[in-house]
């Protein structure tokens, strides 16, 4: 900047950064405040899903200064309300369209660049870098290349092979997450001028391909390159795959998925997986069933049963250490324990879910004053950490929603034990009539 | 010992939980808000009684008492210490509910010949029938009768339908209904001062709210309860 480049954009093809891979490009949008780049009009394809092709031309209806290489990428910026936002993406239309340049794009709402595309219609103000990189470079031009790509992963392929002068492309095997009839059509439209073999895999049909898979394919293959694309598990079973084939590392190429954001953005939303989905759903369904016994009339053999001190003893002793072990997980992020904390919360989640069991088999009713108290923060407790921040799919509405909710969960979490401890007291020590 | 990384939203966190927690303590700590504490409701006319009307300091130090529970979990002890609070005995009962006349007085209920009627029902200690905390008067079954009455014989019987049909059909739940337990309500109707019929006799379901927490059932009451402990 001291030498005079005001843009991130000067400053990249001054400096050579954000030119690999283009991750710290916000960065540089950030500290210079101006993305720099050709002012475009931005028209969107909404291709199904959330999926986006975008086509960027020039403002004055001229053509774009320079070609770029087939493989490369460019950088988009758009201006939303916190101001520049700006996100690499490999450019899917061919070196000769000097008019135009084509992106296929993910909008994930949880991102700042998915929610401006997302309101985007076509008036946003945006401006497009200069070309950089060339993913091709280590590729044998003479030999032929498959894609093994995934997602929008696809789009080096799409590039490879609309580009007049891209690497010979062998095949493309594609797997998708569940069925993109989007995708497929905008590959199939890509393959069919140059008679490209593809084969499309629906992962919710046929399951998640793993290391195998590929194995088997690259010995029906032999003799080629191969160029990988798409989410860094899929990567990483496909390079396993590979190596176990015998396919030496010179001949794996890849491209990687790369995260950016700007210096003041939320964290990225974390998804839900399927298992925390199961337990938050159990635990629900399990405060519905426990509801229904406050309310439905007490079935008096089962009472009778839970009047026994054993049981009463046996029980109440399995909701202190269901309670005790609860604080292990936020006492293990408390002290950074991060990693084992992470590899607890599912079990954290799981005993939370099913505490309401253990509740039932030691309740006879709903008791009285603080007792009735507890018993109702219990299960109020497990609405709580079933409704946890994973259900809040956007980042900033996540945010918002964890200032209230760790409060409450940790407050509930806090009276159920100080409570449960008093419980145990005058259990202890204040006794009936003797029999 | 590694310590505890505070960030913001932590901190945010626990601070709720302090509060909390110190809105609890304060709870426990006021005499007003004692019946919270409490592992029911109360017994229909205990309602202003304090707990330590019935709830006495067990014999002992804390250690002491600790010590002896240990030996009994030990087996070195043969009866279970109390810790804290002894046992609610029927003195405490009795501070208040002693009464000049009892149909069945706690000398008759804990002779010998109704061992097995005690070691079932605790019926030589108040509280077998009558446990605190369970918002009604009687906690026993109506039909506690037939424990020790199934083998009377009533000669010259003067209801209809006599005692043995009763017994003979298992109509336990109609005792009551002729018959109050401790005689201690003015129950004079019919020719003998009882009823002759179960219809002259007090309601079914009349039966079961008196014992619940409902009105009584029966007449006036010929010795109320006395206020040995001061109320609230």
């Amino acid at each position: 900047m001291a030498a005079g480049y005001a843009t991130a954009d000067e400053i990249s093809a001054s400096t050579g950064a954000a030119s690999y891979c283009g991750s710290c490009i916000q960065a540089l949008t950030t500290l210079t405040g101006d993305p720099g780049g050709t002012p475009v009009v931005v028209e969107i394809e909404r291709i199904g899903g959330d999926l986006l092709v975008v086509t960027l031309k020039p403002i004055d209806g001229a053509n774009f200064p320079q070609r770029h290489v087939s493989g490369g990428h460019v950088v988009l910026s758009i201006k939303d309300e916190k101001g520049w936002v700006s996100r690499p993406y490999t450019i899917t239309s061919p070196p000769e369209e000097v008019d135009r340049r084509v992106l296929v794009v993910r909008c994930l709402t949880s991102g700042r660049m998915g929610r401006v595309l997302a309101r985007s219609h076509g008036n946003a103000r945006a401006r497009i870098g200069t070309p950089r990189g060339d993913a091709f470079a280590r590729l044998k031009r003479r030999r032929a290349t498959a894609f093994l790509v995934a997602g929008v992963g696809l789009t080096p392929a799409l590039a490879a092979l609309r580009a007049k002068n891209g690497p010979p492309v062998a095949f493309v095997h594609a797997s998708f997450r569940e069925q993109e009839p989007g995708l497929e059509r905008v590959l199939a439209d890509a393959c069919a001028p140059r008679n490209v073999p593809i084969t499309v895999l629906n992962c919710k049909v046929v399951g998640l391909q793993s290391a195998s898979d590929f194995t088997a394919l690259a010995r029906k293959h032999p003799g080629i390159d191969w160029f990988i694309c798409g989410p860094v598990g899929y990567e990483k079973a496909v390079r396993i795959g590979l190596r176990a084939a015998g396919v030496s590392s010179a001949r794996v190429h890849a491209e990687q998925f790369v995260a950016s954001s700007s210096p003041g953005d939320s964290p990225p939303a974390r998804i839900r997986t399927q298992a925390e989905n199961n337990w938050a759903k159990t635990g629900l369904w399990l405060v519905a069933a426990w509801c229904a016994w406050a309310v439905l009339p007490p079935y008096e053999a089962w009472s009778e049963w839970q009047s026994s001190d054993a049981w009463r003893t046996t029980t109440g002793l399995i909701l202190i250490a269901l309670i005790a072990w609860q604080w292990v997980f936020p006492s293990l992020r408390g002290r950074g324990g991060l990693g084992r904390a992470r590899r607890l919360e599912l079990w954290h989640r799981a005993i939370g879910a099913l505490s309401p069991i253990a509740l039932l088999l030691h309740q006879r009713d709903l008791a009285h004053g603080l007792l009735c108290t507890l018993s109702i923060l219990f299960v109020a407790n497990t609405i709580v950490g079933s409704l946890d921040k994973t259900c809040v799919s956007d980042a900033s509405h996540r945010e918002r929603y964890m200032k209230f909710w760790l409060p409450t969960h940790v407050a509930t979490s806090c009276l159920i034990t100080a409570l449960s401890v008093w419980h145990v007291i005058m259990v202890v020590t204040y006794r009936g009539g003797a029999s | 010992m590694t310590r505890l990384i505070w960030t913001r939203a932590r901190k945010r966190a626990y601070g709720a939980a302090v509060i909390a927690l110190l809105a609890l303590l304060s709870l426990l700590m006021w005499p007003d808000a004692a019946w919270l504490q409490a592992a029911g409701k109360p017994t229909p006319g205990h309602e202003n009684l304090q707990c330590s009307a019935c709830h006495m300091a067990a014999p002992g130090e804390l250690r002491q008492q600790l010590q002896a529970s240990l030996r009994y979990f030990l087996g070195l002890r043969e009866s279970p210490a109390p810790i804290g609070n002894a046992d609610v005995a029927n003195s405490a009962c009795y501070a208040c509910h002693e009464r000049p006349t009892e149909h069945h007085p706690l000398s008759l209920m804990g002779e010998l010949r109704f061992l097995d009627v005690q070691t079932e029902h605790g019926v030589h200690n108040c509280t077998g029938c009558h446990q605190e905390h369970h918002g009604v008067r009687v906690t026993a079954s109506p039909t506690i009768c037939s424990n020790c009455h199934s083998d009377d014989l009533v000669v010259n019987d003067p209801i209809t339908p006599d005692h043995a049909a009763l017994f003979a059909s298992g109509k336990w739940d109609s005792c009551l209904r002729c018959h109050d337990f401790h005689g201690n309500h003015q129950m004079k109707t019919g020719d003998y001062n009882y009823p002759s019929t179960l219809e002259q006799g007090v309601a079914s379901q009349d039966v079961l709210d008196h014992l619940g927490a409902g009105k009584s059932a029966y007449g006036p009451v010929l010795h109320p309860a006395k206020q040995a402990v001061s109320p609230k």
